[in-house]
């Protein structure tokens, strides 16, 4: 029997292959999103984890916008005072209370993001980082920190200087951060006290990572964060929330393409099966003549539709896992909040629900030809052939 | 739309990207209608032959090379080469323009740290690399003449051109 599905899918080559690129198509862009979305969750996990603060207090506005803006680097023109600091480091639950001035330096076509910080809290919370060379002590206001991507992109390494022409000042490079995998790859670190003063921002602040001895005391830090006027606080987990919610929106249209176009390849699967029906009346007719019964050609008709949608299913997959760098890129060109990578891996648990899927499509897609098949009358069907 | 995600996908491998074709063309070949870029690899033996010429070795990220082909309508009136060179402040960024007989028809300067950018930048020094090919020496205070208190990313700037020269002699034929 296998043989003669075989032959049979084999006898219509143009017609297998448009099918199974129908079927094949349809399911990469499923597969595509379902594995994008996995990766895309756990890289921003990832990333607002390596940002090492269980919250951020920011200046009343948006607050997820802000906390995006820390983590990605950006503007926030509205600030903190270093009282609101004081008050923050004076709450008992509060272990770590580091504070961030963020600002963007633009000079020519190039913007680079300078982020003040107090050296010795904030590496309380990157215990991770590794640094060639050192840090530098919050007095050091002639050196910087940078990311591994910048001293790649400046070809800067430890002992070099750096010139920032808009403060017509040089700094030399103390020490270059290893590779983080995060936005930090990308920073130029200095002082808290040095950026303030060369934006002209003496005392204020941009945000205030904390950390909290107790996180099921989180709430009460908030509560008593929220008294402290012009300060409003987002914590990680919310800011992860947000920005699924936005992105599972955005997916929400998507998948709405991808479930129409998975239908309209199974219509071409039952399609394809139909008119394979209808070709050969008069083999199936034959067939029953010399003793095949009605479980024969169920079996028939639903292996080599499963066939089909197999060859479409695999298809798929190698097209996702092949294309699953091009989607990356795709993405994160339509979607803000990005984070700088995102880890693609293959999961099975998917490719099993693709299979799934596949097997639902080939039993539905099977069930109408089949029908059409059984109730074929040998006799009739042998004599119409001949006429 | 998967093509153009696949070109713009094609890595630069970290060498110098050419950053506003549409106004250094103007600058460089205002004559010119469009550019097509081509990227050459070099095998074994290439990159051997560059180093000895160069007389250093090639960034670990210089693993492909760039060129920019220049025309007038369908005529080739000549080529862009673009690299990153460590100056004395930060990466120095050049685009160099050869006409037709792969001669330095103009240098900028993209992007740098220097404090003397401006003289850097400027035609008195710039334009020393004009008519300059790969035969020729290009060397400060041989030939060229560097910006007095940046010494260091007067260097970097000749070597840049020095560098692509002998690159684009080695590759510029199609394998």
């Amino acid at each position: 029997m296998l043989i003669l599905i075989i032959k049979n899918i084999l006898r219509r080559k143009i017609r297998t292959f448009l099918t199974v690129l129908g079927i094949g198509v349809a399911i990469f862009l499923l597969f595509s999103l379902l594995t994008f979305n996995q990766g895309y969750k756990n890289s921003l996990i990832k990333e607002l984890d390596l940002l090492g603060v269980h919250m951020l207090a920011v200046p009343k506005g948006c607050p997820y916008e802000a906390a995006s803006l820390i983590v990605h680097g950006g503007i926030i023109p509205k600030y903190l005072k270093e009282e609101d600091l004081k008050t923050i480091k004076n709450i008992p639950e509060v272990e770590i209370a580091t504070p961030i001035f963020l600002a963007q330096l633009v000079e020519d076509d190039r913007i680079s993001i300078i982020y003040g910080i107090d050296i010795e809290s904030y590496k309380k919370v990157k215990k991770y980082w590794k640094v060639k060379g050192r840090f530098f002590e919050n007095n050091e206001n002639d050196k910087i920190v940078i990311g591994s991507d910048v001293a790649f992109q400046e070809k800067l390494t430890v002992g070099d200087e750096i010139y920032f022409r808009k403060f017509n000042k040089i700094y030399q490079v103390v020490g270059i951060l290893e590779y983080t995998g995060g936005q930090d790859d990308g920073f130029y670190f200095l002082p808290l006290k040095e950026v303030q003063r060369i934006f002209n921002k003496e005392s204020l602040i941009t945000a205030i990572g904390i950390k909290v001895k107790n996180l099921e005391k989180i709430e009460e830090v908030i509560k008593k964060l929220e008294e402290i006027p012009d300060l409003q606080v987002v914590t990680m987990t919310q800011v992860l929330g947000t920005i699924l919610n936005l992105i599972g929106q955005a997916n929400s249209l998507i998948y709405t393409i991808i479930i129409l176009a998975l239908f309209i390849s199974s219509l071409g699967v039952i399609n394809t099966m139909l008119i394979s029906v209808l070709e050969r009346r008069r083999e199936i007719g034959l067939l029953k003549v010399i003793g095949a019964n009605n479980w024969d050609i169920v079996k028939l008709i639903f292996f080599e539709t499963l066939i089909l949608v197999i060859l479409g299913a695999l298809l798929g997959i190698i097209l996702t896992i092949g294309g699953n760098k091009f989607i990356e890129t795709f993405i994160k060109e339509i979607i803000t909040h990005s984070p700088k990578k995102i880890e693609i891996n293959f999961d099975w648990k998917i490719a099993a629900t693709i299979f799934l899927y596949s097997l639902t499509i080939a039993i539905l897609a099977s069930i109408y030809p089949i029908l059409k098949a059984i109730n074929l009358r040998p006799m009739e069907t042998i004599r119409s052939s001949d006429e | 739309m998967f093509l153009f995600l696949l070109i713009t996908e094609i890595l630069f491998a970290g060498v110098c990207i050419w950053r506003d074709p549409d106004k250094d063309i103007k600058k460089i070949f205002p004559q010119a209608t469009g550019y097509k870029s081509v990227v050459r690899r070099y095998n074994k033996k290439e990159k051997e032959i560059i180093e000895k010429l160069i007389n250093k070795e090639l960034d670990p990220d210089e693993t492909e090379f760039t060129f920019y082909l220049i025309f007038m309508n369908k005529k080739r009136i000549g080529t862009v080469l673009t690299h990153t060179e460590k100056g004395q402040y930060g990466a120095i960024e050049v685009v160099i323009g050869l006409d037709s007989l792969n001669r330095v028809q103009k240098v900028l300067i993209q992007r740098d740290r220097e404090i003397k950018s401006k003289e850097l930048r400027s035609e008195n020094f710039l334009n020393q690399f004009k008519g300059k090919s790969f035969k020729d020496t290009i060397e400060i205070n041989k030939t060229i003449k560097p910006i007095k208190g940046a010494e260091k990313a007067s260097k970097s700037i000749a070597f840049s051109v020095k560098k692509m020269l002998i690159i684009y002699e080695i590759l510029k034929e199609e394998k």
